[in-house]
């Protein structure tokens, strides 16, 4: 519950929770929640927001704006949902295991990572929703497979971190088998970064979901989704030119507070692995030799996962000599966190060997 | 210790003729957390043309933030809250970012503790080298290449050109000191301030820059500020020493001085005894 | 006296007892950063350009066509049947599978595509019977366009924002971009370029709300079309950009090499341009290039918006009317902008950090 208390430290980050709660509510039971009938059509076609009854107004066939919001939000934010349930089954599962692989399917798997993030994710999702016949299941697996590779790049960097710490050697050294390590103590380590990978994949995905949409992949017309109002809306630019205000309000708002709540479980860990982990990692980093020489992936995993949310240091694994500390607006992925602190030990591990 | 200090008699404190730099009542404020506190009271000092003075002192001493002072980059909010520093009839406590463009490496060079990180990582020293020789005394592109190579040459790295074009990380700690020294000394400054330049270097480069310096000093007639808290490394190279304890300067004298036992304060004393330098202990000093 | 070392990589290592507080850059290119390993030893490897093609691009050229052709095989659902429609006679279908080359095993198949890809040739539409490499290279420069004027607003208006806002740090500037860059990057840039539609066509007329002229035509007309759509979609990447740049900027102003640069009498402008900010850029221009897939997607909604004649309506068409060779294409070329920036972006790091260039 700590961490929770100090996700939440900042009115910022509380306001996004809030937010967030209501977009989740309304994704659930949005269509019950909607004044009036979305596809019903009425008389007053681009009717202005607070006019004949109609809080947000109507659109060129005069159906309810606002209703239509609501009952698209389920389609718009659990389809996100979907997509990052996707890539996080399919990307830190293996994420955590490949950090115990050999040498060579560990290279074929960075490699194939690699190749992954070279799709143009809405073009592979156009590609995948025609040729499946579902095209919302295919355009969720679409995008939920691009997502993938920023999950396992995190979860293998964290394993990679952890897996050579001391206790965790103990354990090996004392006979425990892989998959008790990775279920007693991995797991419960890597869990913490892998919800922020999660938050800014959300934020990502409810982008991208409505970019769909948009396009007219996923749910068919006349149902509703934001994205998809958002279409509609730009063939009646002409006629009604504000009207994209409002879905690009509900669709900001929800990636706002995603990102908003990663930022925060991020400074969250961040302060917790200065207060606690800290205790545990330093004695190790002393005791030389042991410590996690987190490699090329590791920076590079947590430059993905920042570069995609705006966030922190883009090129981890360019080792720019002179890069300042990652973190580009001041935050510090938790991973760094752990066990990239200044002067935790590495250094003192090269003053001794 | 060397014929140098030997030619030297027990002319201690006062210097003759005008002095260089003459520092008078510095205080240095830190930020606290009730706002700014003094971390140096009042500290004064004079250099001599030509002469070296020895900073001593634990680290937190003050003896650092005097020596950044003197060069006008002082770190965070740091800030001189009082005192003058003179060089040679300029005021560098007061002196505005553009005048200071006209002291840094034209009147005063530096090096410090960690060569590497005061040089910029990721370009060649010999390009940050002719960068200043282009942008203070005006050479040319070529003039200033040879004139690099030419005081890397001076201070003592072989292969010059191949240093040249190095990058700082590629070079051992030793090479990067004497690197930063050939910047420090590329525009002829009459003052080199030398903050803790051999604390990072093992034994035998130590005294490889130590015996630079020294040559330096007699071949250009630098004056030389070095803030050590090595004392026997300071006793080498210093006409003067200066120790600091707790932002003040609790003694000074010449280094023949304190060598012959003439140290009066004792915590200057104890230094001289954990530096294995105290031969003769003078027990009426204790009395005075 | 002598100093015997001969400078070169094998001499990196410095000696011990730096300040702790400055570790990050005792590593130099062999740094504790690296694992013992195989990837240490690759990524040593691709300080060599050549070497980097061959173990980066390559390897990812090849793995991520394999996918495409992968699925494309698995999803695609007997076209020879669906074009020659009802009527068909087994015989005539099959004779068309064959003159595709359906009829051949996965491998073959793959091999033979991949033969033709690589040689440009994308094959023949299923249904429409025209080249697809001559339909996307139509097309490709409409994207390719919007992109570009992306990636160019992104790091004009994303490096000029994230400087200013660094070297004014707690400002008004640097609260109005830290602001308005954090607005941007939760806004979907298709909406950007909407609200744009909006106001500089429909509301202000300055702009066209859409349409295309080629740029060999008429260069100032196909700007006035490429500036709306390409603005707009640069936009959320230019915060990203300013975000980034803010941050390494910040944390490079303060490294004691700009110090070392101020007492060697350099003026504020010289050690901000040609110190501080080369040694802060990295990041963000790998942010700029981790973009490129994302901004290739941007261009194909752009398209719908801006009623383009792009890559994105051709696939959208291909992909709805289950045209193999059309969506193999679209993603073939795709990924190979993709490849290509990825290593000029990669050369530009190179080149920002002799260190690499020079191992």
């Amino acid at each position: 519950m700590d961490t929770f208390r100090r996700t939440f430290a900042t009115t910022y980050v509380r306001v996004a929770g809030v937010v967030l709660l209501l977009v989740l509510i309304v994704a659930v039971f949005g269509g019950a929640l909607a004044p009036d009938d979305p596809l019903g059509q009425g008389d007053a076609i681009f009717a202005h927001a607070g006019t004949s009854g109609h809080l947000l107004g109507t659109d060129y066939v005069g159906r309810d704006v606002l209703s239509r919001l609501l009952s698209g939000a389920g389609a718009s934010v659990l389809s996100a949902a979907a997509m990052v349930g996707v890539g996080l089954l399919l990307g830190a599962i293996p994420g955590v295991l490949s950090a115990f692989a050999g040498r060579w399917a560990e290279f074929g798997l960075l490699r194939f990572t690699d190749a992954m993030m070279a799709l143009p994710p809405i073009v592979f999702a156009i590609a995948i929703a025609g040729l499946f016949t579902n095209g919302q299941v295919g355009a969720i697996i679409a995008i939920g497979v691009l997502l993938a590779p920023r999950f396992f790049r995190i979860a293998r960097a964290e394993t990679l971190g952890f897996a050579h710490q001391q206790y965790v050697e103990a354990a090996t050294l004392l006979g425990a088998s892989r998959t008790w390590i990775v279920r007693r103590h991995i797991w419960r380590k890597v869990l913490p970064t892998i919800a922020v990978t999660t938050a800014t994949s959300a934020g990502y995905a409810v982008l991208a979901a409505a970019s769909l949409g948009f396009l007219g992949l996923g749910v068919q017309a006349p149902d509703p989704t934001w994205g998809g109002m958002l279409a509609a809306n730009v063939e009646h630019l002409a006629e009604d030119s504000w009207a994209p205000i409002w879905p690009g309000l509900f669709i900001a708002l929800t990636a706002w507070s995603l990102n908003a709540l990663a930022d925060g479980l991020r400074d969250g860990l961040a302060a917790e692995s200065g207060l606690v982990r800290g205790a545990v990692d330093d004695p190790d980093a002393l005791l030389a030799g042991v410590v996690p020489a987190a490699d090329d992936p590791h920076a590079r995993d947590l430059a993905a996962d920042g570069a995609a949310s705006g966030g922190p240091d883009g090129t981890g694994d360019r080792d720019h000599a002179a890069d300042p500390a990652p973190g580009g607006d001041g935050r510090v992925p938790v991973g760094a966190g752990a066990h990239g602190r200044p002067g935790a030990g590495r250094e003192g591990v090269r003053d001794v060997g | 210790m060397s014929a140098d200090l030997a030619t030297r008699p027990e002319a201690a404190a006062p210097v003759a003729g005008e002095p260089l730099l003459e520092v008078r009542g510095l205080r240095i404020a830190v930020p606290g957390a009730d706002g700014p506190v003094d971390a140096v009271h009042g500290v004064d000092l004079r250099i001599g043309r030509g002469e070296s003075l020895g900073l001593v002192g634990e680290s937190g001493s003050g003896k650092t933030l005097t020596c950044r002072a003197v060069l006008g980059v002082l770190p965070g909010r740091c800030t001189v809250a009082g005192g003058t520093i003179d060089l040679g009839g300029t005021d560098l406590a007061t002196l505005s970012a553009k005048g200071w463009r006209d002291v840094h490496a034209l009147r005063i060079g530096a090096v410090f503790q960690d060569p590497a990180s005061y040089l910029n990582p990721s370009q060649s020293v010999g390009r940050q080298l002719a960068e200043v020789l282009r942008i203070k005394t005006g050479l040319g592109r070529r003039a200033a290449k040879a004139r690099a190579i030419e005081l890397l040459t001076a201070v003592g790295l072989k292969r010059p050109e191949v240093v040249y074009d190095q990058i700082p990380a590629h070079l051992s700690g030793g090479m990067q000191q004497r690197a930063m020294l050939a910047i420090a000394i590329s525009c002829d400054p009459q003052l080199l301030i030398a903050d803790e330049p051999t604390t990072a270097l093992d034994v035998k480069t130590q005294a490889e820059i130590v015996a630079l310096l020294r040559g330096l000093r007699e071949s250009i007639g630098l004056s030389l500020l070095f803030v050590s808290h090595d004392l026997a490394v300071v006793t080498e190279l210093c006409d003067r020493i200066a120790v600091f304890q707790g932002g003040r300067i609790v003694e000074e004298a010449a280094t023949a001085d304190l060598l012959a036992g003439r140290a009066t304060h004792p915590y200057t004393r104890s230094l001289l005894r954990a530096a294995g330098l105290e031969t003769t202990v003078r027990e009426d000093a204790d009395v005075a | 006296m002598s100093t015997t070392t001969i400078p070169g990589p094998g001499t990196g290592s410095r000696p011990t007892g730096g300040r702790p507080a400055a570790p990050r850059r005792a590593g130099g290119p062999e740094g504790p950063r690296s694992s013992t390993g195989l990837l240490r030893q690759l990524r040593r490897r691709t300080a060599r350009p050549g070497r980097a093609l061959l173990l980066g691009v390559v390897p990812v050229a090849l793995i991520s066509t394999f996918i495409v052709f992968l699925m494309t095989y698995l999803a695609s659902a007997n076209p020879a049947a669906q074009k020659l429609g009802e009527n068909a006679t087994p015989e005539a279908i099959a004779r068309l599978n064959h003159s595709w080359g359906l009829d051949r095993g996965f491998f073959e198949q793959y091999v033979s595509w991949l033969g033709h890809a690589v040689t440009g040739d994308l094959g023949t539409s299923y249904f429409t019977d025209t080249s697809v490499g001559e339909a996307i290279a139509q097309r490709l420069p409409i994207d390719l366009a919007l992109t570009i004027v992306a990636i160019v607003t992104a790091i004009v208006l994303g490096f000029a924002a994230g400087t200013i806002a660094a070297v004014r740090r707690g400002g008004i500037v640097d609260r109005v971009v830290t602001l308005v860059a954090s607005v941007l990057i939760t806004i979907p840039e298709f909406w950007l370029a909407i609200m744009a539609v909006v106001l500089f066509s429909v509301t202000l007329g300055w702009l066209p709300s859409g349409g295309w002229v080629p740029f060999h035509q008429d260069p100032w007309q196909w700007l006035q079309h490429v500036l709306l759509p390409g603005v707009s979609l640069g936009l959320t990447v230019a915060a990203q950009v300013a975000r980034q740049l803010r941050g390494s900027l910040v944390s490079a102003l303060d490294e004691d090499y700009v110090v070392g640069a101020r007492v060697r009498g350099l003026s504020p402008r010289r050690i901000l341009f040609g110190h501080a900010l080369r040694n802060a850029a990295a990041p963000a221009i790998a942010t700029v290039g981790l973009a490129v897939p994302t901004l290739l997607g941007g261009a194909v909604i752009a398209e719908s918006i801006f009623g383009l004649p792009g890559l994105g309506q051709y696939a959208l068409n291909g992909a709805q009317s289950h045209d193999v060779p059309v969506i193999q294409g679209v993603l073939v070329a795709t990924i190979a902008i993709v490849l290509i920036s990825n290593v000029v972006v990669d050369a530009l790091l190179a080149r920002l950090r002799p260190a690499t260039r020079k191992a």
